[in-house]
C-alpha cells in the first residue's frame, strides 16, 4: 500500500513537472547551528539547484535537482516541494515552500544515501516580466545515515539563505 | 534495496508514460521542448559536476583504545591523554576529494607515539583548494597548542604552500606528501619536507621538477639516518619512498590512475612517520 501510494505520489509530480511552468536556478549558502556533535555556528557549505515549478489551484508543486557542498563532501539530491503563498501583492509574494530531498552523498565506491526536509520562506519580486527574483531564507534538516561509521558529523541543521531566479516557461498575468 | 527497487520500478513507468505523452507535445509546443532542453542541458551539466566530484572514503576505521578522535564541522583533531603540548602541533590539508577522516590512520602515530595534536582540515567539497586560508586562521583556534606545522597531500600539500606564502609567520615548519609548492618560497625561513614514492603515477613528475625552484636548496636523502644533525632551514629534503604510491599516503584505497605499491599501507605510513619524526626532532619542532 506505501508503495502504490509513494508511486502515485511521485508519478502526480512527474507528471505536473512535465507541463511545469516555471524554472527557478537557486544559490544557496547554509549556515548550521548544531549538529550531532555540537551545538554552534559553523559554515555548512553551498548549493545549486534547479526545478521546475507546476501552480496548482492552491499553492504550486516543485521538483529539481540539487548539488551541494556539505560537511562530508559533495552530494546530489532530488528536491520535491510545495510551495504556497502568503501574501500577495502587485509587485510582491511572500510565499513559503515545504522541501523533501532524496540523493546520494559522493563517494567512489559507496555512495551513500542522504535525506533533507526543510521549510523556507521566499520573498518574491514580482516584475511582470519572464524573470522574476527571489530570496528566502529557512531551516533545513540533512541526515546522511552511513556516514556514521566514518565520521561523527552525519546529521545537520542548518539555516539556508537563498538567491533564486524565476524563468516564466509561460507568461501569466 | 526496497526503496532502490520501488525507485526503479517508478521510473519505469515514467519512461513509458512520459513516452506516450511526448508526442503531442513536441507537436503542439516546439518552444517549450526548447526551453526544457536548455534546462536539460544544465541538469546534464549538474550530473557531469557531480560524477567528477565523488571523493574517496577511507578503507579501515582507526580504533585505537587510546586515541581521542574529536571532530568539528571544520576540523578532526587526534590526541591522547599524554599529549605534550610543549611540542609543535601537526595541521594537515587532505588530498583533493578524499575525505579528511582518510588521514587518521596515517598520522595517528603522531599523536600515540610522538604525543603530538594532529588537526585535520576539513575543506569545502573535499578540495583544500577552496580554503586555502583555512589552516593560517585555525591555528589560533586552538588554545593550548602554540607552535605549529603544516602539511599537506597531493592538492592538500600545494595549498599548504600558498597558505604559507600568505601567512608565513603562523607555520614553524612545512611538510610535503606527493606534492609540490606552486608559490615562491624558495626564500623562507622554515624547514621544509618533500616526501614522494616510487610508484606513484598520479604525481606529475614534470612539474613536481619543475616546481622544485620554488623551495629552498635541495638535498635528497635516502633515509631518516642520512638527515642532518642540524637544522635544515634554508634546503629541502626530498625523500622519496621506494615502492609506495599516491593513495597509500593516504587510507583509502586504490586510486584511479595510481601505480601498483610494492609495499603495504602500513609500511608506507611507517617510512613517512619515521621520517617526519627525525624531521621534527633536528628542527627542534
Amino acid at each position: 500500500m506505501k508503495k502504490i501510494l509513494l508511486f502515485l505520489f511521485v508519478f502526480k509530480i512527474s507528471i505536473a513537472t512535465l507541463f511545469s511552468q516555471n524554472i527557478e536556478l537557486n544559490l544557496k549558502s547554509f549556515y548550521g547551528v548544531w549538529n550531532n556533535e555540537l551545538s554552534g555556528y559553523y559554515y555548512g557549505g553551498g548549493e545549486i539547484e534547479i526545478l521546475y515549478e507546476q501552480p496548482l489551484l492552491s499553492g504550486a508543486l516543485r521538483t529539481g535537482l540539487a548539488f551541494r557542498s556539505v560537511d562530508w563532501g559533495n552530494q546530489a539530491s532530488i528536491n520535491i516541494g510545495y510551495k504556497t503563498a502568503f501574501i500577495v501583492r502587485d509587485k510582491w509574494m511572500l510565499n513559503g515552500t515545504t522541501t523533501a530531498g532524496i540523493g546520494m552523498a559522493l563517494f567512489y565506491k559507496n555512495p551513500q544515501y542522504i535525506w533533507s526536509l526543510g521549510f523556507m520562506p521566499e520573498l518574491t519580486w514580482l516584475r511582470k516580466k519572464r524573470m522574476d527574483f527571489n530570496i528566502g531564507i529557512g531551516f533545513r534538516y540533512t541526515s546522511n545515515p552511513a556516514y556514521k561509521n566514518y565520521g561523527a558529523i552525519n546529521q545537520l541543521f542548518e539555516f539556508p539563505l537563498k538567491l533564486g531566479i524565476i524563468y516564466k516557461l509561460k507568461q501569466t498575468s | 534495496m526496497i526503496y532502490a527497487i520501488g525507485f526503479i520500478e517508478i521510473n519505469y513507468f515514467h519512461i513509458t508514460a512520459f513516452a506516450r505523452l511526448l508526442k503531442p507535445i513536441i507537436t503542439k509546443h516546439p518552444k517549450l521542448i526548447i526551453k526544457m532542453s536548455a534546462t536539460l542541458k544544465t541538469l546534464i551539466s549538474l550530473f557531469i559536476l557531480g560524477l567528477f566530484s565523488c571523493s574517496y572514503l577511507p578503507e579501515t576505521k582507526s580504533e585505537h583504545p587510546n586515541l581521542i578522535i574529536k571532530e568539528t564541522a571544520e576540523y578532526i583533531i587526534l590526541s591522547t591523554i599524554s599529549t605534550d603540548n610543549s611540542q609543535s602541533g601537526i595541521m594537515f590539508y587532505p588530498g583533493g576529494l578524499v575525505d579528511p577522516h582518510a588521514y587518521i590512520k596515517p598520522l595517528e602515530k603522531f599523536a600515540l607515539e610522538d604525543n603530538r595534536t594532529v588537526l585535520i582540515l576539513k575543506v569545502a567539497s573535499n578540495l583544500a583548494i577552496l580554503n586555502s586560508k583555512k589552516a593560517s586562521t585555525t591555528t589560533n583556534k586552538i588554545a593550548n597548542v602554540d607552535r605549529w606545522i603544516l602539511g599537506g597531500h597531493s592538492l592538500g600539500g600545494s595549498t599548504a604552500c600558498i597558505d604559507i606564502f600568505n601567512n608565513q609567520d603562523a607555520f614553524e615548519g612545512l611538510f610535503l606528501l606527493a606534492s609540490y609548492s606552486t608559490k615562491e618560497l624558495a626564500d623562507i625561513q622554515i624547514p621544509i619536507i618533500s616526501i614522494t614514492a616510487s610508484h606513484d603515477n598520479v604525481l606529475d613528475l614534470g612539474s613536481l621538477n619543475e616546481n622544485k625552484v620554488n623551495l629552498p636548496e635541495a638535498l635528497m636523502i635516502d633515509s631518516p639516518e642520512l638527515l642532518p644533525n642540524e637544522s635544515t632551514i634554508g634546503k629541502t629534503i626530498y625523500y622519496n619512498i621506494e615502492g609506495g604510491n599516491h593513495g597509500q599516503f593516504g587510507n583509502y584505497g586504490a586510486q584511479k590512475g595510481d601505480g601498483d605499491a610494492t609495499i603495504t599501507t602500513d609500511m608506507q605510513h611507517l617510512l613517512v612517520f619515521d621520517m617526519l619524526r627525525k624531521f621534527l626532532t633536528i628542527n627542534d619542532l
